[in-house]
């Protein structure tokens, strides 16, 4: 079951008029120039750039951690962008998934602590997600890792354990910038292959921000995108 | 919950160097005000305890209502009272040992009831000429029973005879090798003083619940006798609460320093954790939890920091009780007590003040978009720096304006002003050294690159800035302590210089009118000194409208040519001619005591002065400065004789050879009578070594600002490294060596140092005239001078500490990552 799961045929990301303008000191840099795209329920899409075309940055409003400056995005039929602040919170506790190149694990806490970390800070008891987090740790493969700090694992397990983590809340859609980008090619198609199985099995939308040629072909979908402006 | 707390822990405990900077500020902070806090019972207990047990836990001390320094105790009506003792009290020194000062006790045998003696002696051998001493004084001086001592009282030397041994108890729980009791028969003093029947020292224990109740039936009932509290706490209290506000001043620098290093430590732990903030709030957190995350972090570092705060200032109130017990050196410490309340006081305000200084990197910390914090992005700020300088200058201008045009109304609210001061400083110096640097560092780069570029990252690191606000409020204190103590000698040497005699007689333990006479005449007839320069004075403490006092007594005539301390012209005349005709009782007030007590010219004043109440009527107003700190009553010397039978006092006077040797030959004259004789130098220099005591704590309040300030400079050093990590790695990519990086580090650590040190510099003319206006509001009025010359050891050894403190910070960047470092972003 996906939070907030609609009928089939409604978009499950619709965005319209998108821009987005950083502005330093006196020089205005505009990022963005007014996207227009949906992304149905289940759908694997790719999106694909040169450096500043504006990738990651459409991702993070995607992922409500950044604020348009002009346009809107809407999941699962709401705005997300005129959200309160614990509203978004919430959003991204429960119904999205993020993966960074970087991982982003907290150091301090093991392995289960860090896919559990979005149950945590809903407050929910962690004995309802027993077996979720057995079975994520079951496909991620690090069942024997569980206990584990991050910095005892190598990238390509630290990576896993974030899809693992952006899945915990078996959210709706799952957001991916550049999930390959600081691995070797073994772990980058292992992590790719598990990224599209749980697209198969939970029919996870998925958004990848991605560099490589190889994996953009592993969606259904890629979108260009040239100085902010989507190209064919 | 448990994971949180669990995170909370480990994240706490991963930086061991943070944690016990954090700890050391919080705990030393605490222990400090947990100190201070307990230092006024502390003191007041270890005074009043030995003082209770002298008094046999009496309350009250009943005299005659007629002025009779002897009066019958029969007629005494035992309302408001349980029991009296009477006796007669008597000073003498002994003769036969080392000129030892003794208080004699005229006592019934029955009084001795309560005291226990090591062997036992019958009624019959207390009679005739016995003498009941302590085993202290037994064993201090190898006294037996049997053994005689000569002393010297009521002008004459008299034979008396150890009788009995008992505890160090009662009036001999103060004995000392200086100074003891000894209690004998009350028959044998009364035919001595031929006052057979008659008692001067009369003491009752209160019968009500309080002793003001106790003491107000006593006197309805006794119209012929007065009951006075024997011993009150206030006064003591009044005494020590100038030296405790004096601490709780320098406390407030010592929590001024442990606030910017918590904030600056908050600020490192939200800068090396944005990442995992970023993490938390895109899985979904809200900015509430992580401000809440730190926040509780913050909690539990004033936990521990207050529990073990609360351990050191046990310890040092225990110290100090030590130290502060009168007959420590006899191994009589009384109990070491302090009041619960203290321990919740100082537990709150660690977790308060830990949490505060917290807040504001907490409040920042997600502040900026989610992206931009995982990121590491900095949003461009709208710069505050012109409103910090404009709140600044107002700060400042506010409170010099106040300072220089309305002194009163500085004095009344002299620490909010300082303050104000304090902080207008911390305000305006960003932008100027913004400004100066932006004007020098173009000029200064084609010649001195590297210190340029340290300059410059002086100027643009928050961090390194955060090291001169430390710097300079550790800096202030110094100043602070530095001036005070340096104008407290110099106001203290000025007094001295300013009176006119060669030697100084004080401490004589004779309060018969026969034997001063006879010192006096003893002194007259000496050749070797100028018979017109003798002059007596007397100090007596009493009470006025329920408030401690002092009277001084001054012969009229002679104390304005004695001294030019204090100004007593009045016009065309002097003050002191109207204390000339004594019948009169016409008595010169301090103005502080006028003002506290709202008096005026000709206002009528009731001076309770060894318990003789007299009314006078106030002819003079006069700033006495320090000549004493407490409500003041100048009035004829005559007036304490005859109408208060206060007979002695001290004797100054000049002397035709050199002083020196007539101080040695004079101080065997008056040994005999507990007296002791000083050079005017020798007066002068005791007098700063007791000013000192105050300075010293002061000072070590000022260290503990140091040394508290060089580990916060060290933080804020490696938050602005840590901040400038990837920066180095780019200098060093582009052919930075080691040497390179450490000159810059080194540079722009004494640069804050020096540029905090020009701050304070040019603010130390300020501060001191605050200094001194906080001091008036002490009650403590003096001026207080900034010296650069004795600022100046203070200011090299404050760049030692600070630049010894940027040696960690080259040993912990020695092995920079360049490739680490680039990749990382």
């Amino acid at each position: 079951m996906k939070n907030d799961m609609k009928k089939a045929s409604d978009p499950c990301i619709k965005v319209e008029g998108l821009k987005k303008t950083f502005v330093n000191g006196t020089v205005t840099v505009e990022v963005l120039k007014g996207l227009d795209f949906t992304i149905a329920p289940g759908e694997f899409v790719s999106i694909m750039g040169p450096s500043g075309s504006g990738k990651s940055t459409l991702l993070y409003l995607l992922g409500a951690l950044d604020t348009p400056t002009a346009g809107t995005v809407q999941m699962n039929g709401r705005n997300l962008h005129s959200m309160r602040g614990r509203e978004k919170s919430r959003l991204r506790r429960t119904e999205l998934g993020f993966v960074f190149q970087f991982y982003n694990l907290v150091p301090n806490l093991t392995v289960e602590e860090n896919i559990l970390l979005p149950i945590i800070l809903d407050g929910k008891p962690l004995k309802m997600y027993k077996e979720r987090l057995d079975e994520l740790l079951r496909i991620i493969d690090m069942e024997d890792h569980r206990k584990h700090t991050p910095r005892k694992l190598s990238g390509g397990q630290q990576q896993r354990v974030a899809v693992a983590r952006a899945l915990i809340f078996d959210p709706g859609v799952l957001l991916l910038d550049e999930p390959t980008g600081n691995l070797d090619s073994k772990n980058s198609e292992s992590l790719m292959r598990l990224v599209a199985d749980i697209n198969k099995t939970f029919g996870t939308t998925i958004v990848q921000v991605t560099h490589s040629d190889t994996f953009s072909t592993w969606g259904d979908r890629i979108l260009h995108l040239e100085d902010g402006m989507f190209s064919d | 919950m448990r994971i949180f707390c669990k995170y909370i822990m480990r994240t706490m405990l991963e930086k061991k160097a943070r944690l016990v900077l954090l700890l050391f500020a919080i705990t030393l902070s605490t222990a400090l005000f947990f100190a201070s806090l307990g230092l006024t019972d502390l003191i007041v207990e270890s005074v009043s305890r030995p003082i209770v047990e002298k008094t046999e836990e009496h309350h009250i001390r009943i005299v005659s209502e007629t002025g009779d320094s002897f009066f019958s105790a029969d007629d005494i009506v035992t309302a408001g009272i349980k029991s009296h003792t009477s006796s007669i009290v008597l000073p003498g020194v002994i003769q036969n040992l080392d000129h030892e000062i003794v208080t004699l006790h005229g006592r019934t045998w029955d009084s001795l009831s309560p005291y226990t003696f090591v062997d036992a002696p019958s009624e019959d051998s207390f009679s005739g000429s016995s003498a009941v001493i302590s085993v202290r004084v037994a064993e201090l001086f190898s006294l037996e029973r049997g053994d005689a001592l000569e002393v010297l009282f009521a002008g004459e030397t008299h034979t008396l005879h150890v009788s009995g041994i008992v505890g160090n108890q009662g009036v001999f729980y103060g004995d000392t090798n200086r100074s003891f009791d000894v209690i004998v028969p009350y028959g044998y003093l009364a035919e001595t003083l031929e006052v057979e029947g008659l008692y001067n020292h009369v003491t009752a224990v209160m019968g009500e619940d309080s002793l003001d109740a106790s003491l107000v039936l006593f006197n309805e009932m006794n119209p012929d006798f007065r009951g006075i509290p024997l011993y009150n706490e206030d006064f003591v209290a009044s005494m020590v609460n100038q030296q405790v506000n004096a601490l709780y001043f320098m406390l407030v620098f010592i929590i001024l320093v442990s606030g910017v290093i918590i904030h600056g430590a908050f600020k490192l732990i939200v800068t090396e954790r944005r990442r995992v903030i970023g993490t938390f709030l895109s899985q979904g957190a809200t900015k509430g939890t992580i401000r809440g995350i730190l926040l509780a972090e913050g909690f539990v570092y004033g936990l521990v920091g207050g529990a073990f705060g609360i351990l050191l200032g046990i310890g040092m109130l225990y110290v100090l009780h030590d130290y502060s017990s009168p007959l420590r050196a006899y191994g009589v410490v009384e109990p070491f007590r302090f009041a619960g309340a203290l321990v919740v006081y100082a537990g709150l305000f660690a977790i308060g003040f830990a949490m505060v200084s917290a807040l504001s990197p907490v409040i920042r910390s997600v502040r900026r978009e989610v992206k931009n914090i995982i990121l590491d992005i900095r949003e461009p700020q709208r710069k505050k720096g012109a409103l910090l300088f404009v709140l600044g200058t107002l700060l400042l201008c506010g409170s010099a304006l106040l300072s220089y045009v309305s002194p009163p109304t500085a004095i009344d609210y002299a620490p909010f002003v300082m303050l104000s001061a304090i902080i207008g400083v911390l305000m305006v110096y960003p932008r100027v050294l913004d400004f100066l640097i932006s004007l020098f560092f173009r000029r200064i780069l084609p010649v001195f690159r590297l210190t340029a570029l340290s300059i410059q990252n002086v100027r643009t690191s928050a961090a390194l800035r955060g090291n001169i606000t430390v710097i300079v409020i550790a800096a202030i204190s110094v100043v602070t302590v530095v001036s005070l103590s340096s104008s407290m000698v110099r106001i203290v040497t000025d007094a001295f210089d300013s009176m006119r005699f060669d030697i100084y007689v004080h401490n004589i333990q004779t309060n018969d009118p026969g034997s001063r006479r006879t010192i006096m005449d003893t002194l007259r007839e000496d050749e070797r000194i100028v018979g017109e320069s003798l002059m007596e004075t007397t100090s007596v403490e009493g009470n006025v409208a329920g408030e401690f006092a002092i009277a001084e007594g001054i012969e009229p005539g002679r104390f304005d040519d004695f001294t030019d301390y204090i100004d007593f012209t009045h016009g065309d005349g002097n003050l002191l001619d109207a204390l000339e005709n004594a019948e009169e009782r016409n008595t010169v007030i301090a103005t502080t005591t006028a003002a506290r007590l709202g008096l005026d010219v000709g206002s009528a004043v009731d001076l309770d002065f060894n318990g003789i109440v007299q009314t006078y009527t106030v002819t003079g107003i006069v700033d006495v400065r320090l000549w004493n700190t407490r409500d003041m009553f100048f009035v004829n010397l005559a007036n304490l004789r005859e109408d208060h039978h206060i007979d002695h006092g001290r004797i100054y006077f000049d002397t035709h050879e050199n002083p020196e040797t007539l101080v040695d030959e004079l101080q065997d004259y008056f040994r005999n009578f507990g007296g002791i004789v000083q050079t005017r130098d020798e007066a002068r220099d005791i007098n700063i070594e007791n000013n000192r005591q105050l300075s010293r704590m002061l000072s070590a309040f000022s260290l503990f600002a140091i040394v508290i300030g060089s580990f916060g400079a060290l933080n804020n050093m490696f938050i602005s490294c840590l901040q400038r990590k990837r920066d180095f790695a780019v200098l060093e990519s582009l052919g930075t060596h080691q040497g390179q990086r450490n000159r810059i580090l080194l540079t722009e650590s004494l640069f804050c140092v020096v540029f905090a040190l020009v701050v304070v510099v040019l603010y130390g003319n300020f501060h001191a005239r605050l200094i001194g206006q906080v001091a008036s509001f002490l009650l403590l009025p003096m001026d207080i001078t900034f010296s650069l010359v004795e600022i100046f050891p203070f200011l090299l050894a404050s760049i030692a500490i600070y630049t010894l403190a940027t040696l960690p910070l080259l040993v912990k960047t020695r092995n920079l990552n360049v490739i680490e470092e680039m990749k990382i972003e």
